[in-house]
């Protein structure tokens, strides 16, 4: 094959499989308990109720079977415009709102419409790596922003910026996962959105505020959203349907000026046309017979026990004073620091055992920290398996000091 | 407005009830169809392709081989990910399909042209061109062919062709392209064989799609390759978009596996070659006696040249006197094609071919006096 391999782009010659990925294999063992993925649990997926929604097809099915407008099924537009009203403060427009291909396609979306090779994004350290991987794709430059229990460390980013600016490099924009935090757990603090927003206007870098787990609040009242405080249009919003009905539909949506939207509209017609019109009419029909209202707080309130058993099962089983962590009050993770405990070992160690999670290094962009921190999802593994495999995981630890 | 402009399927030869059959799916295999899916695809989608394709294929391709993509504009936007540097250049067909041109130029690609006659792209004028381009400094990632029933010129690569193709990408090491979203979609005649199956050497990546043989809104194609090439696209797509509605993949499955595929197929056919019949007659009557055109075997077009008039002319009295179609111009990434227009068959009403034609027929008419 060395034809092809002759023909690849630069990127594609340096592109490495996705730690994660690597990481699935060895955890893919019979008896494995594993906290790795973040995925949510199938036994609360509204099957039934989805089920049902198929008699869009019958109705609708010539429309539906039909190439899409690339913004977006109307009616599900429509649907969720009305829908995001109180979290965003207002209804926006039509113009103003684009459906996509997953919240991953968002991102891919907005780097074709911001990015050149070298130009800067800051993001939080550590952040979510699907983002990543699809910045790094487009040739991005991090800033990475350092975080604790309230979110970014928001005054860190003047320096930061000017230092970029400085260096003749241009800072595209601020990406931030505002509730709940993939990986972190935390929630950026109101105080801190209202100061990350003046810094915004003041530099002219405008933010992606990244909100898949926003919806999924178990305790404590819902911060407004940075859209809502934002009087300035520097803000585009981005939510998804995989953490709230199904992840399967692929199904998300942003919220942002007319011209950005605009612009990632032309550059979705240049990526796959539309988003599936056959499941965004399904996921409409699901909205639409009020599913999507009832359903959620039967999500919510699962997955709160969840998260009970896993801080439960933390303190009767691990180490104390060997662990710290604080206490997400929604989204999928638990993010745990181990002062004395390396998480490689540690990694091998619970494997051994048969438990897994993710380890941290990989969420750092630059691959600066991570050594004694590692990532918990609680919303897949049953409370059963929770308990057993973080008393496995507590064993782990136990032999490693 | 009769508009013949637009590249849809007719949404009266869509499968509505039978797509309804399939939806038990999501009753029996909800948890696993509302999950995340595999970055590669839905496993029994793909097994269902590779012995599906095997007689277009030349043998049951394996899973490592197959990704199914969101609709085959990401094919393109994948391997453009996958082989282009800014700069980097594309040999093509002059005319070629705009989509593609549009994933290409959103990767800074340059073109090349290759011109065309009734059998597809002059391929014996392949190696001069690529030898004057190479003496310019130009690196040539590959080669992209819409090898049946072409969009937009409708016409399909003869096999002979074809052969001479390969050797071509063989001499000069430079993979194929092969998109064939028309394939299936043959009216009369014999099927050529695909360059995939006639490639001996792992040359040719080859894609394919639902759009029009069940749906385009399904958003469901799927690309065949050397494995090294499908394992850096999915690679790519991870970033893109992970992977593509599992819901919708999981229902074309079905649609596919309960033999509606099959059963379906040959009455789309029947419909597309009636369509197609229907404007050659319209045409026949009313267009000018100097518009050429052939009558394309499948597919969805018809490629008209009006000898020494400017379409885009055209297309303004055409507009005014309430018919629509496409501007040669459109399709030729290098310019030209200014006596050249599109019309396609499928989306019209069979009943508007008629009085299109003879709009159409009086706009040209309204520019020669």
């Amino acid at each position: 094959m060395s034809l092809w391999k002759e023909c690849f782009s630069n990127a594609s010659q340096a592109l490495q499989p996705s730690p994660i990925r690597e990481m699935l294999h060895v955890i893919r063992q019979p008896g494995m308990i594993s906290f790795a993925g973040g995925m949510p649990d199938p036994a609360i997926f509204p099957v039934e109720e989805f089920y049902q929604c198929a008699s869009i097809l019958e109705k609708e099915g010539r429309d539906v079977l039909q190439y899409g407008t690339t913004e977006g099924y109307a009616p599900l537009k429509e649907f969720l415009a009305t829908w995001l009203a109180p979290r965003l403060g207002r209804t926006p427009k039509m113009e103003e709102l684009l459906i996509t291909t997953g919240s991953t396609q968002v991102i891919d979306l907005l780097n074709w419409a911001t990015i050149n090779e070298n130009d800067a994004i800051i993001v939080e350290n550590p952040t979510f790596l699907g983002s990543t991987l699809n910045m790094h794709n487009h040739g991005a430059h991090f800033l990475p922003v350092s975080c604790d229990e309230k979110g970014m460390l928001v005054e860190d980013l003047p320096q930061l910026i000017e230092g970029a600016l400085k260096e003749g490099r241009k800072v595209r924009y601020i990406y931030c996962i505002v509730n709940f935090h993939n990986p972190l757990g935390c929630t950026l603090s109101l105080e801190r959105r209202k100061r990350l927003l003046e810094i915004s206007k003041q530099y002219g870098v405008p933010i992606l505020e990244d909100d898949p787990y926003g919806f999924v609040r178990f305790d404590g009242d819902h911060l407004p959203s940075l859209y809502s405080l934002d009087q300035n249009e520097g803000t585009i919003y981005a939510g998804s349907f995989s953490k709230i009905l199904a992840p399967g539909t692929r199904i998300a949506w942003c919220v942002g000026p007319e011209d950005i939207i605009r612009k990632m509209t032309v550059f979705k017609q240049g990526t796959d046309v539309c988003s599936s019109v056959v499941t965004q009419a399904l996921v409409y029909e699901y909205c639409r017979r009020g599913y999507l209202d009832s359903f959620l707080p039967k999500i919510i309130a699962h997955y709160r026990k969840k998260r009970d058993a896993m801080e439960q099962a933390f303190r009767t089983y691990l180490p104390k004073d060997q662990v710290s962590y604080v206490t997400p009050e929604g989204g999928f993770f638990y993010w745990l620091s181990t002062p004395n405990i390396p998480v490689d070992a540690l990694f091998d160690k619970a494997i051994e055992k048969k438990v897994a999670f993710v380890k941290g290094k990989p969420f750092y962009p630059l691959e600066d920290g991570g050594e004694h921190q590692f990532r918990m999802c609680y919303t897949f593994a049953s409370p059963e398996q929770i308990e057993e495999g973080c008393s496995r995981l507590g064993t782990a630890m136990k032999e490693l000091l | 407005m009769i508009s013949f402009a637009g590249g849809m399927p007719d949404p009266q030869v869509f499968p509505v009830k039978e797509f309804l059959q399939a939806t038990s799916i999501l009753e029996k295999e909800g948890k696993s169809v509302l999950q995340y899916g595999a970055t590669d695809g839905y496993e029994p989608l793909k097994d269902f392709l590779a012995r599906w394709m095997a007689p277009r294929m030349g043998r049951v391709t394996e899973p490592e081989e197959m990704l199914i993509t969101t609709g085959s504009q990401q094919v393109m936007d994948l391997f453009a990910a996958v082989m282009l540097d800014p700069g980097d250049a594309v040999l093509l067909e002059a005319p070629s399909y705009p989509g593609a041109l549009h994933a290409l130029r959103n990767r800074n690609a340059t073109f090349i042209s290759v011109p065309c006659d009734e059998k597809g792209m002059m391929v014996s004028e392949m190696p001069a061109i690529i030898e004057k381009a190479q003496k310019e400094g130009k690196r040539i990632k590959f080669i992209y062919s819409i090898v049946n029933f072409q969009n937009p010129s409708g016409s399909t690569l003869s096999k002979e062709r074809r052969l001479q193709l390969l050797e071509v990408a063989k001499k000069y090491g430079i993979p194929i392209f092969e998109d064939d979203p028309y394939g299936h979609l043959r009216f009369e005649g014999e099927h050529e064989p695909t360059i995939f199956s006639l490639d001996k050497d792992g040359l040719v990546l080859y894609a394919c799609s639902f759009s029009k043989i069940l749906a385009p809104g399904t958003r469901v194609a799927w690309v065949v390759a050397p494995k090294d090439v499908i394992k850096k696209m999915v690679m790519i797509k991870q970033g893109s978009d992970l992977c593509t509605s599992v819901v919708s993949q999981a229902l074309v499955y079905e649609y596919c596996r309960l033999g509606l595929l099959d059963s379906f197929l040959p009455k789309i056919i029947d419909h597309y070659r009636k369509k197609r019949d229907g404007m050659k007659e319209a045409f026949r009557e009313y267009l000018p006696e100097n518009a050429e055109y052939e009558i394309p075997q499948g597919g969805f077009f018809y490629w008209i040249r009006l000898p020494g008039m400017d379409t885009k002319e055209v297309f303004y009295k055409a507009v005014e006197r309430g018919v629509a179609f496409v501007i040669g111009e459109s399709f030729f990434p290098n310019g030209g094609g200014k006596e050249y227009l599109r019309t396609c068959y499928t989306f019209a009403e069979s009943a508007d071919f008629v009085e299109g034609s003879k709009r159409l027929a009086q706009a040209i008419e309204d520019l020669r006096k």
